[in-house]
């Protein structure tokens, strides 16, 4: 062993003092990893086609202080447990590492229905749902990943919500630049972003969208969240659409540090984290309480894995919080546009990567 | 293009990589004492965070950016007091203990973090200005590097002030014997513990200040992970930068600057794959492994055990 002592030997003080600070150190590791899951032995549900439901659960990679997608998918759950007159449970900041044991644990704690709030977890969850025979539902996948009775997906056509935020945010800009700032390489920011750019051409062509990236999966990094929105206010954006889980408390310190600049927020509300709430434009309200509760009445009629749950404009899962700044104007263009995404007349566009963002943006509408 | 590099755009990206360089430096700078006098610490990606969350729920309590900054030092010391008790007093694995203060540092802060402010997030608003007159005005450089904080200044004179004391004191000679030949320190009469645990706690101060300064300055909140490897990249520029800790602010500022280009460039109007703005300053730091790695020369005592009379 390594170290500065008088001697060879070490003294049995010494070796006492080792001895508990080891033994402090595992009770204090055992502690810290036994707080998730149970040793509940109640199992998954047999079959869970016409089952009543009476507790399920929610799996989020994070917790609702990220104001956008962990806040919306929590705040759902509790919605839908309150309306239904059931029971939730919510396990936050499960992370994206062994998610299929953590899916396992929670049907093994007798959740009857389980949400798997992250498309990251959607191969876990298959794989957990067949071993389990609990009915899962996971994020932003197709038709084709539906199995009845165990798995359903929910789909948010985040392009549309985005085309709302683009109106909004084309009839605020006095300087004619707004920028859009995403922590990811996410597929609903992707189209949440195509959506913004179509939504601000609509109004004014010549208004120019900047776009920028935190990193691939920086979801929780604040630190370059502020650094990107900083530079892309400096770039002249007096509105700021930003998609960002944790990022979000970086791209909040930004737009509080500068004068005259407005924020959309995603997903979530993110009022309690602006000390100047009047920076909030709006922002792109995600609302998943319909397709949770639609997906358990599905299960206990039979029907679950049938059909793919939407979060739209037309079903009221997508639209734009109400806030002072957003004018009656800017509610009137909103409103419309609403509409005519509604009936169809309007679809905007859903990219699927950076550079598809990159082209509609360079399109400028046309 | 040419429309974004504006004044206010190049003054924020130069403010952009002085404020990501700070925590860098001051926690590769706290490394380079602790390496100087043999003490290897791989928990310092742990300590910045105790340091981070200290300062920031202390500002929060406070209001008061200052007492914040001391509390993230303080912080640090205590977080670095297991690697003094452990391996200078007790000798233990320098290595083992370094990683077990890494996870114990991410792993309390983001439980503290969760159970108290998940509910109601806290941010803690931009931090008084001391802009120096006359400097402060001049067009672009002025307002990004004249216009920081007291906390900037008194950052940038204190690893001055450690730069000078370590290689022209005789604290820094015999700091550096501790690492190089502690026998000798031993043999010249000076006590290679009390050296080794000076130094420990110096390097716990600026750790600490580092993550504080990240939390407090950079970022004007905390979130959990908020380092995001910093501790880890403090130790490769320590390694290469041979205990010069005016190299140690260089190669700090040029990991600044390519944490600053990713975004930069995109706005710009470059298409830049999200993954290589991410890479970017690792990238860096790895060539600056390979071209630098064969002068890399680290004090021949490092994480080396001391004991006295021992061949």
């Amino acid at each position: 062993m390594n170290g500065y002592t008088s001697g060879a030997r070490r003294s049995r003080a010494s070796r006492v003092l080792i001895l508990t600070v080891s033994g402090a150190l595992a009770v204090a590791l055992t502690a810290c990893s036994s707080g998730r899951g149970g040793s509940g032995d109640t199992g998954g549900t047999d079959d869970s086609a016409g089952t009543d439901v009476t507790q399920f659960a929610l799996v989020a990679p994070e917790n609702e202080s990220d104001y956008g997608y962990n806040q919306a998918g929590i705040d759902a759950a509790n919605g839908a447990a309150e309306e239904l007159g059931i029971d939730v449970t919510i396990v936050p900041d499960a992370g994206y590492d062994n998610i299929e044991t953590v899916l396992n644990q929670v049907a093994d704690g007798g959740a009857q229905f389980i949400v798997a709030h992250a498309s990251g977890y959607n191969v876990g969850a298959a794989a957990a749902a067949a071993a389990k025979n609990v009915p899962i539902l996971i994020q932003d996948a197709g038709e084709e990943e539906n199995v009845p009775d165990l798995i359903a997906a929910v789909k948010p056509e985040g392009q549309e919500g985005g085309y709302l935020a683009g109106v909004a945010a084309a009839m605020a800009t006095t300087s004619k630049t707004v920028g859009i700032v995403v922590s990811a390489d996410n597929a609903n920011w992707f189209a949440m972003s195509s959506g913004f750019a179509e939504g601000v051409y609509s109004v004014d062509p010549t208004i120019q969208v900047l776009y920028t990236s935190v990193g691939p999966a920086a979801y929780a990094d604040a630190a370059g969240g502020k650094t990107a929105t900083e530079q892309i206010i400096a770039s002249g954006a007096d509105v700021v659409f930003g998609m960002g889980d944790g990022a979000t408390l970086g791209y909040l310190q930004a737009i509080e540090a500068s004068e005259g600049v407005m924020y959309i927020a995603d997903i979530g509300d993110v009022t309690p984290g602006l000390n100047d709430t009047s920076k909030l434009l709006t922002s792109v309200r995600w609302n998943y309480e319909p397709a949770y509760v639609q997906a358990i009445k599905d299960i206990e009629a039979g029907t679950f894995g049938e059909s793919t749950y939407p979060v739209d404009v037309e079903n009221g899962g997508m639209y734009l919080q109400e806030t002072d700044a957003l004018t009656p104007e800017i509610m009137t263009a909103v409103e419309e546009a609403s509409t005519a995404i509604a009936d169809g007349s309007i679809t905007p566009t859903i990219a699927t990567s950076a550079d598809e963002v990159a082209g509609i943006i360079a399109a400028k509408g046309e | 293009m040419s429309e974004m590099l504006s004044a206010t755009f190049i003054t924020v990206f130069i403010a952009t990589v002085i404020a990501q360089a700070m925590p860098l430096m001051l926690a590769a700078v706290g490394e380079t004492i602790g390496e100087q006098a043999g003490i290897l610490n791989l928990g310092i990606e742990g300590v910045m965070l105790i340091g981070a969350y200290t300062g920031f729920v202390v500002t929060l309590m406070t209001g008061s950016f200052w007492i914040g900054m001391l509390a993230g030092a303080i912080g640090g010391v205590v977080a670095n007091a297991a690697m003094l008790v452990l391996n200078v007093w007790l000798g233990l694995n320098q290595i083992v203990i370094g990683l077990a203060i890494t996870l114990i540092g991410e792993g309390i802060t983001s439980v503290l973090y969760l159970q108290n402010y998940t509910s109601s997030p806290a941010s803690l608003g931009a931090q008084p200005r001391m802009p120096i007159p006359g400097l402060s005005e001049i067009p672009v450089i002025g307002p990004a590097l004249f216009r920081q904080s007291g906390i900037f200044w008194l950052m940038i004179v204190l690893i001055l002030v450690l730069a000078f004391a370590l290689a022209r004191t005789s604290w820094g000679l015999s700091t550096r014997s501790a690492g190089q030949k502690p026998s000798s320190l031993d043999a010249a009469g000076g006590s290679v513990m009390r050296t080794r645990s000076t130094a420990v706690i110096l390097s716990g101060v600026l750790v600490g200040l580092g993550g504080a300064y990240l939390a407090l300055l950079t970022t004007a909140t905390f979130s959990p992970h908020l380092t995001n490897g910093l501790g880890f990249i403090a130790i490769v520029i320590t390694m290469l930068s041979r205990g010069r800790i005016l190299i140690v602010m260089l190669t700090s500022l040029v990991y600044g600057l390519a944490v600053a280009m990713g975004p930069a460039l995109q706005v710009i109007g470059f298409t830049v794959p999200a993954d290589i703005i991410k890479m970017l300053p690792f990238i860096i730091v790895i060539v600056m492994l390979i071209v630098f790695a064969r002068s890399s020369v680290v004090p021949p005592a490092l994480g080396a055990p001391y004991t006295r009379g021992a061949r």
